[in-house]
């Protein structure tokens, strides 16, 4: 023990002579230690598909990719697109955290969510959004309680007498 | 002393913690990789055996009994088959399927004579002279046949022509600073033929050959989907004999070549120093390059070559405010230098270690950590390596190379976790991390973080019984 703690204060007492320090460390030290290396990323790598509710594809959708991201490391980026005839767009380069898609089409709902998805492979995601028509004969007025008491959908917005 | 084997094989093979007069199990594996082969050999008649290497260097040459049978050789932990000193780093092991194993320093990559060179996945060159092979049967009948996938070549130059490849397929393969066969000037054996390049890339450096070969349509040769740097020369035989700058419209000229792009590339220059058992400097950075090689879907999948090479964030012994390793940076030394070994080590004599803990990363958001690799090298092969030193019952396990980090989203406090170099990390739902032999598989996940903390120890001893 106390051979130990000699050749501790030894290398403590060379520290302050830079010189000669380096050369015993070569004979000291077994490993050298160059860096590290850090992968994690939370960027997008693929495409968003754009569908209606019965699986098709749909072409013509504009689709924003906001992020709030601002650090340098990160592959934030805002993108807006139209889908192609395949109902798609590329989207690679966003970023999956503190991101907005919005998808607006013609006789759709306008779609609002996050980017989803993180592959640790890092590549060839797909995110699928489904778009939603807008509910048939949903104006409240052409929601009936006849007079009989029951509830009834008509579309055609005419009077309804329930007889018996 | 256990040894902290994830992997499940037949016999089984620590550099670290075994003895070649073992019995080759878990508790009590062997030392030497070519000791395992011997016993998997004999106990299946070469067939249906599979080999587990734990972490450890091993400066051996893999030697095979005969030209026929059937092993796995599969690495756990990091593996490395320094070729130092030896001939080669393989002699025969025909049909032989090695996965995860790293392969540095070799005058010849594989030795012996037959018709087959094995199957490789996910394993790693570095200093290896192309993929050079010796006193191989290169008769007509009996041509070299091999198979890569997910690999990744690192200086391995093509020293010779003399030996060339046939029929070998190159799978989401990436050759950085080097190139399969031919040489720097543009050299190549003309008789290598049939060779498949599928989602490869190729990377030298400007003004260097990136890719040389004879027979391109003839034999077939096939160029599918793989990148190239901007700036490079190419060299081909057939049909029209081209030694050139490469093109775009060199390569959409050339009819074996389909799919392929030619595209700016970056690397990782931060990390000096000789690093001998890592392949950080073939790296991508997180830069504007790098962001517009993913943002193209014709380079995307090619890219997929890099495997988890790309995009990372490197750090080095640099004093830089901007570096969390080094004091300048905040970080906190314990019996560290840099010196002149490049990059850091153990400043006193005698110490048995040293530790940087690093400043606070921060990432600038939550992020999954998919792996946080090293770059190191040793004069004392598997006794002195960057590892923990588990405290408690558990400081008998420094079997494998690990590191020690805690995280969180806010400024991270309270005990480390222990990972393993160049692994996912995972962690439990108690905080162990997969890097601790306690590490239970059972339930875990990511380790998903904005600001993260390291405590790096540099160990001159790996026996465990500190």
């Amino acid at each position: 023990m106390a051979i130990y703690n000699g050749l501790q204060m030894f290398g403590i007492g060379i520290v302050n002579a830079n010189t000669s320090f380096q050369g015993i460390a070569v004979e000291a030290a077994n490993t050298s230690f160059q860096g590290i290396v850090i992968d994690a990323h939370n960027f997008y790598n693929g495409n968003i598909l754009i569908t209606d509710s019965d699986g098709q594809a749909v072409a013509g959708a504009t689709v924003e990719i906001v992020s709030t991201q601002t650090h340098v490391n990160n592959y934030e980026g805002d993108i807006t697109a139209i889908t192609n005839a395949d109902g798609m767009i590329e989207a690679t380069g966003s970023s999956t955290t503190g991101t907005t898609v919005t998808v607006t089409a013609a006789g759709y709902t306008t779609h609002v969510g996050p980017l989803q998805g993180i592959d640790l492979s890092g590549f060839n995601d797909t995110q699928t959004i489904v778009l939603t028509k807008p509910t048939a004969g949903g104006s409240s007025k052409k929601i009936y309680t006849t007079n009989k008491g029951n509830v009834l959908i008509n579309p055609n917005d005419t009077i309804l007498i329930e007889l018996n | 002393m256990a040894n902290h084997f994830t992997k499940t094989g037949n016999f089984y093979v620590s550099a670290i913690g075994g003895n070649d007069s073992n019995a080759g199990t878990t508790d009590a594996p062997f030392k030497t990789i070519s000791a395992g082969v011997t016993a998997a050999e004999a106990a299946g008649s070469g067939y249906s055996q599979t080999v587990v290497v734990g972490t450890g260097i091993y400066n051996e040459k893999i030697t095979a009994a005969n030209t026929t049978d059937y092993l796995v050789i599969q690495g756990d932990g990091n593996v490395i088959v320094d070729g130092t000193g030896q001939a080669a780093s393989i002699y025969q092991g025909h049909y032989w399927h090695y996965k995860d194993i790293t392969f540095v320093n070799a005058p010849v990559f594989i030795e012996g004579n037959g018709t087959y060179i094995g199957t490789y996945t996910r394993c790693k060159f570095k200093n290896i002279n192309g993929i050079n092979l010796s006193n191989w049967n290169v008769s007509s009948n009996k041509n070299v046949k091999g198979i890569f996938v997910n690999c990744v070549f690192v200086d391995c130059e093509v020293a010779s022509t003399i030996i060339y490849l046939r029929y070998t397929t190159f799978r989401n393969c990436t050759f950085y600073n080097g190139r399969p066969n031919g040489t720097v000037t543009g050299a190549y054996n003309a008789s290598s033929l049939g060779n498949l390049y599928s989602n490869c890339l190729f990377y030298v450096p400007s003004g260097s050959y990136s890719f040389t070969n004879n027979y391109m349509i003839n034999y077939g040769t096939v160029l599918q989907d793989c990148v190239f740097p901007s700036n490079t020369k190419v060299k081909w035989g057939q049909p029209t004999s081209f030694d050139a700058d490469l093109t775009q419209q060199a390569l959409d000229d050339q009819p074996s070549a389909t799919g392929c792009r030619i595209a700016s590339m970056s690397f990782n220059g931060n990390i000096t120093g000789s690093g001998a058992f890592n392949l950080i400097e073939a790296t991508m950075p997180l830069n504007s390059i790098t962001k517009e090689l993913y943002a193209n879907s014709n380079i995307v999948i090619p890219l997929g070559s890099m495997g988890n090479l790309a995009p990372r964030t490197t750090y080095g012994e640099d004093a830089s405010s901007a570096n969390p390793l080094h004091t300048d940076g905040g970080a906190t030394w314990a019996n560290i230098i840099t010196g002149s070994l490049g990059g850091f080590q153990i400043s006193a004599s005698g110490a048995l270690s040293g530790t940087i803990t690093s400043a606070v990363i921060d990432q600038g958001t939550p992020k999954v950590i998919k792996n946080i690799g090293s770059s190191w090298n040793t004069t004392s092969a598997n006794a002195a390596a960057p590892s923990t030193y588990p405290s408690g019952s558990n400081n008998y396990n420094p079997t494998r190379y690990q590191y020690e980090m805690r995280y969180g989203n806010s400024t991270p406090s309270g005990d480390y976790s222990i990972f393993e170099w160049d692994t996912i990390p995972y962690v439990n739902s108690n905080g162990t991390g997969s890097g601790d032999q306690l590490f239970d598989t059972g339930s875990y996940e990511n380790v998903l973080a904005r600001y993260l903390q390291l405590r790096i120890t540099l160990r001159n001893d790996m026996s465990g019984s500190i």
